[in-house]
């Protein structure tokens, strides 16, 4: 594939929790202004992986990692690197959607705040409100700005979890299973949002759902026991699979 | 059946205590109760009708229950926060929640007699003028100043544990969702776990102020036996504040001890009256505390 305008280069990246290893030597070259959906039955490692990536599986005590991952060539696992940079180009959305117990606006104004206290109040605004419309929540929230944010719907409150990430200008956003908790109309609505947010960003997303991956990704990951079993362009990996167990898995006999 | 009316008749019977002690301090003590008994300081009389009102210890308990408030919040904020957030796996973790459970089983008139003997030391004057201006004979080093901090030492366990708890219990998505944004673990509890740990925080503190403002032993030993409030008079100009933090006064629990018979006074209407007081502050700084949290929450949701 494209080696030479890889985002992230990963390379034989085991993990373990105390002694049950949940990543086996993996390797993947994942590419920017694109969509790259990870897929496998539950506990194969997807998540694990995606939370490699942000180093967030550093909160765990018993988490301990082998390998490298590199990000425009620096690996983000050297002793030295600063973490909380790390994550700033890396941003994160969750399963759950989890909006701060506080407005709307500040939820997507919080990182910004935090990462630039100095800024000025109308630039600020600039940033939310274009946040908010890159998240296609605008329009369903300009007129109550400071209303709590959980008091939006499931749907809105994943999209303002995306605004709020988009705010503090990341060049990766990892999405694990975003839409598992929500209807299939706010489903919708967020897949058509991560194919426009692929232009401008590298996009990593875990889901359960086939069909999902399949309408959404450029490529995909499969992964079966901490092993990446699979790994290609999205078009030939569900119409040829090479392997039997991903075969297998994407006709339903397991998952 | 039989064990299930036994627990009923003894959840009846709590009630039925509490009804108990209300009506009886009612009865004995209301009669007392006038605009003339809460605004009076106490005079020193064997006639329990010249003995005055409880102005000062009103306001010794109020003065008592700030300082010891603001000497044991902060304290205990830290020690909460590290116990919570930083402490897995640190080898000081096990001697120091050993050491606050130990703490907050010490009997406060333990606590009382430390106090005093650690601030009669000469070097800490500063916290009580009875230290001062004596050349051979030690006095004790009573002021409010002293029994604040001492109260302080007896509450943190107490508020400490709490906190804790509240801290524990703010979603871990919430600080997932802020690491995951770039935002450094010391700003995730200053600005999203601290602040959803809100109404927690304010049961310690309202834990707090209960403990302080119902406690006699530490009063009684760091406070002295004086009713009124020795610093410099009138006590409530700004001039005079440090003053009378500097020297001693009374509390509504040493008040109601010294005036009843059990302690050598002669007023066991006006105890009671105090003591009628005394609950309706607690009752009510709770109240008013809780109510201040529960509108927090409200409008922030």
């Amino acid at each position: 594939m494209e080696n030479n305008r890889c985002k992230i280069k990963v390379k034989n990246l085991s993990v373990w929790y105390k002694s049950f290893q949940a990543l086996r030597e993996v390797s993947m070259e994942i590419y920017p202004q694109s969509i790259t959906g990870l897929i496998g039955p539950s506990g194969c490692g997807k998540s694990t992986f995606l939370r490699c990536m942000n180093r967030l599986n550093d909160l765990v005590a018993s988490f301990r990692l082998e390998g490298n991952i590199d990000i425009d060539d620096y690996n983000i696992y050297k002793p030295e690197t600063d973490v909380v940079m790390i994550r700033r180009k890396v941003g994160m959305v969750f399963q759950q959607p989890n909006p701060f117990p506080m407005s709307i606006f500040d939820n997507v104004a919080f990182g910004v705040r935090e990462h630039n206290p100095r800024i000025k109040k109308g630039e600020l605004e600039d940033i939310v409100i274009d946040s908010l419309k890159r998240a296609n929540l605008w329009d369903e929230v300009k007129d109550k700005l400071n209303v709590s944010g959980l008091s939006l719907s499931g749907g809105q409150q994943q999209r303002l979890c995306i605004a709020r990430v988009l705010a503090v200008s990341p060049e990766i956003i990892l999405l694990d299973e975003p839409c598992s908790a929500l209807d299939p109309v706010s489903t919708a609505k967020i897949e058509e949002l991560l194919f426009h947010l692929k232009d401008s960003y590298t996009v990593l997303v875990v889901t359960h759902n086939l069909g999902q991956a399949r309408r959404i990704s450029d490529y995909i990951g499969f992964f079966l026991n901490g092993n990446l079993v699979e790994y290609g362009k999205a078009a030939d990996l569900v119409v040829k699979p090479s392997e039997k167990s991903t075969e297998d898995y994407l006709a339903g006999n397991f998952g | 059946m039989l064990g299930h009316a036994a627990c009923w008749l003894s959840g009846l019977l709590t009630l039925f205590l509490l009804l108990f002690i209300v009506i009886f301090l009612v009865l004995k003590g209301i009669h007392v109760i006038s605009w003339d008994f809460i605004a009076t300081n106490p005079k020193p009389s064997l006639d329990q009708n010249l003995t005055g009102g409880i102005f000062t210890p009103v306001i010794g308990t109020f003065l008592l229950v700030a300082m010891g408030t603001l000497f044991a919040l902060p304290w205990a904020l830290a020690t909460a926060i590290y116990l919570a957030e930083y402490s897995e796996g640190n080898l000081w973790v096990g001697p120091i929640r050993t050491g606050i459970d130990i703490l907050s089983g010490v009997p406060t008139i333990v606590f009382a007699i430390f106090g005093l003997a650690i601030f009669t030391n000469p070097h800490l004057s500063l916290f009580s003028t009875m230290v001062e201006d004596v050349a051979n004979a030690k006095a004790f080093g009573r002021s409010f100043m002293v029994s604040s901090i001492t109260m302080a030492m007896m509450v943190l366990p107490f508020i400490i544990k709490s906190i804790e708890e509240a801290i524990k219990a703010v979603p871990s998505a919430y600080r997932e969702a802020a690491y995951g944004m770039g935002i450094s673990k010391w700003r995730t509890i200053r600005k999203i776990v601290l602040p959803s740990a809100i109404p927690g925080i304010i049961t310690g503190v309202v834990l707090g102020i209960g403990r302080i403002a119902g406690d006699t032993a530490i009063v009684w030993l760091c406070l002295g036996g004086s009713m009124t409030l020795t610093g410099t008079q009138p006590w409530w100009q700004p001039q005079n504040w440090l003053a009378t933090l500097q020297n001693t006064g009374s509390t509504l629990t040493t008040y109601i001890f010294y005036s009843s018979p059990a302690g050598e006074g002669n007023s066991p209407d006006k105890a009671f009256g105090a003591g009628l007081i005394l609950i309706i502050i607690i009752f009510a700084l709770n109240s008013l505390v809780d109510y201040w949290g529960r509108y927090r929450t409200l409008r922030e949701e």
